[in-house]
């Protein structure tokens, strides 16, 4: 299901890959009307199907090449539809094409223009290519998720959807903007600044050392005792259990009473030595995982068993996920019948509509230019001479 | 100026999430009060406080006294956003739900962000970051030896806080078309998946000890190269023709010589050239220093980036020309570098201070909501605010 709290807001992406086509696609989640325009030889990242539909679902497809003069003439009407254009083409692509911001603000003094470069439009690096998750490395990720003392690992989370995410906060705002003052406006949000935002847990002191990172161990089982993996007779167990009311909890547990009354833990900065973990670790390997499970839940303390990489064929398929509106199904025209994951921010007072996934290369390129106003005649004579395609 | 001047969010979330959410609406210009508990947030001390809540007012209250929670409510009168991020049903229970408050102050937009949404059948687990991890497999897919690791980026804290933007604004559009404010839902587990929906098909693909950057058998690199000072360069070929030039900059295209065109990711290497790959290119890279490498890449219109160790972007020269750096004087931290504005708006936005200490805006705050500096005494005598 989409929402449709968006309903009426139209948005064209003529953008590729995957950062900046998932903040329309975010936008399409809540019931934005997003179409695609994809050059004829189709979006590069359609050979990778999964992201590709990830970053597409709900979009609707025109497939034209905007480097001929006719094929332009589309782009252009598109651009006058828009509330919002986007795109992530690299500085200067879309000035060549004639879509840039000057060009579509003259056809569309309204519009929301949205641009994501990959280091920004201008400065000493906006020339440079810039692939995920190579921005992760640069913002200091990569050495911090390695863990003490291990060369640097590329972390689960890649920068790409954190761009996306952070488009669409931008383009909402400014189309909030647009509602107090009658005005569009150009924004950018380069990668790099999303990648940024993922790391500003990282603060910097004057003398370059770093305060707030995760100070994971060389095992990479956590940093805090209370927030961190341990092994168990048969297998693992994560505990988060930070709070002074959660120790205490803990410290109910059979098997950790003794550490309620050891003053080496009765305060905060107690807890976050080593001899906890060393201690917890001892408690924990004395009984199996499934065993610990209804203990430590019966106590109240957050913890889980971690999951194996098969959770996610498992979540899609568990019927209490379908039932709480986490996954939902739609028929996919190669895939069949395919379960995905639902809205990812809920609106109480939004409707729902049936969700699509992504759509094939120029699968309603027929039916845009139909919006567009071009009689049946012209469309056939686009297609017959290459300035389009639909599937 | 800011894009969000003239809004006012009430926030009463805890930990990375909410705090990161209502940090980014104050950037853009939103007034925020934080309102916090007497002893403050569980988690303090809590070093990113100095990130999430830079430019923030801060107001210490106790919401489980009634004199508290009449306080509340005069902030909820003026304002345009409550967030907060307790357990499904402590909201209810301190007459903060959204139906009370929907009820009371029809155009108040309600953001809750729990650990895995409102409803469901998880709603009643605990959702930290590391137990969401945990669940959604991402503890999976890193470790060696099949053993779990745990997750180095809080990308479900991220994605929650980045949704509850979207949403929040998303309901602030809808407000000026219908007048009325709605409840916005996100938690952990979506944040999360906001981020592993781009690889849903199996986290198995992530798995980092299966992943080396140099492909055996494909035209791709992809990953940190350890250069001859010590440090590692990040190298991406997935550019068309990419791969031959950087063969050409290594000095190894005699020995694997470039396919015709730009399609040579579609071309295999021979087994005789993956030798030549796996062996020589990391001892290439391994003969000079990074700096050496990143400008030679460069040159050859090869995507460089140098693993940075954390913190060192901040004085990176696109960083700063992009003004998405700010120093601040934190009054717990001192002297700080962080990561400023993201997002690049016409009106601009700030960081408009450090993190406040906590409780030190209640008078100033109160006293706006009509409260006398004699009433005010009054609940702090009382143990009410702080």
């Amino acid at each position: 299901v989409s929402l449709t709290t968006l309903d009426g807001l139209k948005v064209l992406d003529f953008g590729h890959y995957f950062a900046g086509p998932y903040a329309s696609r975010l936008l399409s989640d809540l019931g934005a009307n997003v179409i695609k325009l994809e050059p004829l030889d189709g979006d590069l990242l359609r050979p990778t199907v999964k992201p590709f539909n990830a970053a597409q679902r709900g979009k609707r497809d025109i497939a034209v090449n905007l480097k001929h003069p006719r094929g332009i003439e589309i782009g252009h009407r598109l651009a006058r539809w828009a509330d919002v254009v986007s795109h992530n083409m690299r500085p200067g692509a879309a000035e060549r094409l004639k879509m840039d911001y000057e060009t579509v603000r003259a056809l569309n003094p309204m519009v929301i223009y949205a641009y994501a470069p990959g280091w920004g439009s201008s400065g000493p690096d906006a020339a440079l290519p810039g692939f995920a998750p190579l921005f992760s490395g640069y913002v200091g990720l990569h050495h911090e998720a390695a863990g003490a003392g291990n060369p640097p690992v590329s972390p689960v989370g890649n920068e790409d959807n954190g761009n996306g995410l952070l488009g669409a906060t931008a383009i909402l705002m400014a189309l909030y903007r647009r509602t107090q003052t009658g005005e569009g406006q150009y924004l950018e949000h380069p990668q790099l600044n999303a990648t940024l935002l993922m790391a500003m847990h990282l603060l910097r002191r004057p003398d370059g050392s770093v305060a707030g990172s995760a100070d994971l161990d060389h095992e990479r089982l956590g940093g805090h005792p209370l927030d961190r993996l341990y092994r168990t007779r048969d297998g693992w167990v994560c505990i988060s259990a930070r709070t002074g009311d959660e120790f205490a909890r803990l410290c109910e547990v059979p098997g950790f009473e003794g550490l309620s009354g050891d003053p080496r833990f009765a305060t905060a900065e107690g807890r976050a030595s080593p001899a906890l973990a060393e201690s917890l670790a001892e408690v924990f390997a004395t009984a199996t995982s499934a065993a610990w499970t209804p203990l430590l839940d019966g106590h109240g303390v957050p913890a889980e068993v971690p999951a194996g990489a098969d959770a996610p064929q498992l979540l899609l398929g568990d019927p209490e996920r379908r039932k709480d509106g986490r996954v939902e199904e739609y028929e996919h025209p190669r895939w069949g019948t395919t379960q995905d994951v639902a809205v990812m921010v809920r609106l109480s007072e939004a409707a729902e509509r049936p969700s699509r996934p992504a759509p094939e290369i120029g699968q309603h390129t027929r039916e845009i230019l139909g919006e567009l106003g071009y009689p049946a005649g012209q469309v056939e004579e686009l297609l017959s001479e290459g300035v389009v395609r639909a599937t | 100026v800011g894009t969000l001047d003239g809004l006012t969010v009430i926030d009463a979330s805890w930990g990375r999430a909410g705090p990161m959410a209502t940090g980014l609406l104050g950037d853009h210009g939103a007034t925020v009060v934080r309102v916090e508990p007497p002893g403050g947030d569980p988690y303090r001390p809590f070093v990113s406080r100095a990130a999430y809540d830079r430019g923030k007012q801060s107001l210490v209250l106790d919401l489980r006294a009634p004199d508290g929670r009449e306080a509340m409510h005069r902030l909820l009168e003026g304002a345009d956003v409550f967030v907060q991020s307790w357990q499904p049903g402590v909201a209810e229970r301190l007459g903060l739900g959204y139906d009370a408050l929907h009820a009371r102050y029809p155009r108040l937009v309600y953001c809750a962000i729990t650990g895995y949404g409102l409803d469901g059948s998880l709603a009643g687990r605990k959702g930290y970051e590391s137990l969401v991890a945990a669940r959604v497999g991402t503890m999976a897919v890193g470790g060696k030896d099949g053993r779990p690791v745990y997750p180095g980026v809080p990308i479900g804290a991220i994605g929650a806080a980045l949704l509850a933007v979207i949403g929040v604004m998303a309901a602030l559009v809808e407000r000026e078309h219908t007048g009325a404010g709605q409840r916005v839902d996100t938690s952990i587990y979506d944040g999360a998946l906001s981020f592993l929906n781009m690889f849903w098909e199996g986290l198995e693909h992530l798995r980092e000890e299966e992943r080396p950057a140099l492909s055996p058998t494909r035209r791709l690199l992809v990953g940190s190269m350890l250069c001859g000072d010590g440090e590692y360069l990040g190298v991406h070929t997935g550019a068309a023709g990419s791969y031959n030039r950087l063969i050409d900059a290594l000095g190894l295209s005699d020995r694997v010589p470039p396919p015709p065109g730009n399609r040579e990711k579609t071309v295999p290497l021979t087994a005789e050239e993956a030798e030549v790959i796996t062996v020589e290119v990391p001892r290439v890279f391994a003969s000079q220093p990074r700096a050496y490498w990143l400008e030679r890449l460069r040159a050859y219109d090869v995507c460089a980036i140098p693993v940075l160790r954390p913190g060192e972007v901040l004085g990176e020269p696109q960083a700063l020309y992009n003004e998405v750096v700010v120093e601040l004087d934190d009054p717990s931290l001192g002297k700080l570098a962080e990561v400023g504005v993201a997002a690049r708006m016409a009106d601009p936005g700030a960081v408009r201070g450090p993190a406040p200490v906590p409780g030190q805006d209640t008078d100033a705050v109160l006293g706006r909501t009509g409260y006398t500096p004699a009433e005010v005494s009054g609940l702090r005598q009382r143990g009410v605010v702080e």
